[in-house]
């Protein structure tokens, strides 16, 4: 009963707010694409244009880490502040508190597939070929969707009683970014680093999305139910802090 | 309600739906770093609250009543004491509540319906009647940052009207 009405909550809640985000400017929802386009062309211009290391392989190398990299971090973002930002609403009514991380969440999976389609089109046009490994995209999207809904929960747990954390995130953004293998490839890392490297769950799965989508290898799937594992571990931590402080949050300031 | 009680003959005791017993909820001050004070924003309340009965609250600013009504309406919960709850449903008058004004008027009807706990179906419903009720039949397509303070409070009005919860 309850449950089915917080599913059509959270539906209709990820609806109004990418409605409402898409009314904000004047050529709204094609933001979704520009915004994407805008963001690979200053790497094109970077690393093509000025830096003249722009073989083919490398732009799209690039290209694949940057696009999961976006995914996450935005998501991260704007689940920090989801239930700080909903503080009216929570004082008024009763609403249990994992709702508003699953929400952000869910609007940043639907700008992050419209990116994912341009990707894979880029991709083509510099032409990288489709192959029968690809039939593991989806798998690799719900394990990368997984361990962004852990973060993101857990994220959205903790910010309102550390709001220091929000500017903490923003440095641990920045060198988990260079941690994952976005502009390296991850074979030039020592061997006995490799271990360290692993460890970060973003460097499994932009490892794993470039062998699949560039190699047409299919990935570690031991790395992966890693991943798995991991994100599981910290979904379960986050609800059960949610859970815990559900009226909790109500009373907090919010500073 | 009461008529009905009374041809059943054999008396029955009315339904309590709240109960406190020493009710206190402590809100943390921060003073410095790691220091806070505690500040009992309510302190040993007590009552009984029955079906049927209807509940004043008359205080200064900051004598807690918000509090005391967020109590009732489970969305806190008390620090020191017990609050006993049938489970029955508590609303506080809450209008516009999650409303967006950047959506219509019908969408804003949904996502606050929702909130306030109506299903999609029943909204979907009631749609034309709540619509009507706010008299906002030429404007309901339109975003509510163009309606007037007065036709979103209509709107939120009619919303609100849907509901019914025991206590409210």
């Amino acid at each position: 009963m309850h449950k089915k009405r917080y599913l059509e909550l959270v539906l209709y809640k990820t609806y109004a707010d990418l409605k409402a985000e898409a009314a904000r400017t004047y050529i709204s929802f094609m933001w979704w694409i520009l915004d994407p386009l805008l963001y690979m062309a200053v790497f094109y211009i970077v690393f093509d244009v000025l830096l003249k290391r722009g073989t083919d392989n490398f732009i799209s190398f690039l290209l694949v880490g940057l696009v999961l990299w976006k995914w996450f971090a935005s998501s991260i973002q704007h689940a920090l502040n989801s239930i700080s930002i909903h503080r009216g609403l929570i004082q008024q009514i009763y609403l249990p508190k994992w709702l508003f991380p699953v929400i952000t969440v869910l609007t940043d999976l639907v700008k992050f597939i419209i990116i994912f389609m341009i990707l894979l089109v880029l991709l083509l046009i510099i032409g990288v070929m489709p192959g029968i490994a690809w039939i593991n995209l989806p798998i690799l999207i719900m394990c990368q969707l997984l361990f962004i809904m852990g973060c993101s929960c857990l994220a959205a747990a903790i910010t309102p009683f550390f709001p220091d954390f929000r500017l903490l995130t923003e440095s641990g953004l920045t060198l988990m970014m260079f941690l994952s293998g976005i502009f390296y490839e991850s074979k030039t890392i020592p061997i006995n680093f490799q271990v360290f490297f692993f460890a970060n769950p973003m460097a499994v799965m932009i490892d794993a999305f470039r062998i699949t989508l560039l190699e047409n290898r299919h990935p570690n799937w031991l790395l992966i139910s890693y991943v798995f594992f991991i994100s599981n571990v910290l979904l379960a931590v986050a609800l059960n802090i949610l859970k815990r402080f559900d009226r909790v949050y109500p009373r907090m300031t919010f500073a | 309600m009461n008529s009905h009680l009374q041809q059943k003959s054999s008396f029955q005791p009315p339904l309590k739906v709240r109960s406190l017993r020493k009710v206190g909820v402590c809100f943390q001050r921060r003073s410095g770093l790691f220091r806070s004070s505690p500040f009992w924003g309510l302190h040993d309340v007590s009552f009984d609250l029955f079906k049927g009965e209807v509940l004043g609250i008359i205080g200064r600013n900051g004598a807690g009543k918000t509090t005391l009504l967020r109590l009732l309406a489970d969305i806190i919960k008390p620090d020191h004491g017990e609050l006993y709850n049938n489970g029955s449903q508590a609303t506080l008058l809450s209008l516009q509540v999650g409303f967006i004004p950047y959506l219509s008027g019908r969408e804003n009807v949904m996502m606050s319906g929702l909130l306030l706990g109506l299903r999609r179906n029943l909204i979907q419903e009631r749609m034309a009647d709540i619509i009507a009720f706010a008299q906002l039949e030429n404007f309901i397509d339109q975003p509510i940052y163009s309606y007037s303070a007065g036709m979103r409070a209509r709107l939120g009005f009619s919303i609100a009207i849907q509901l019914d919860p025991d206590i409210f």
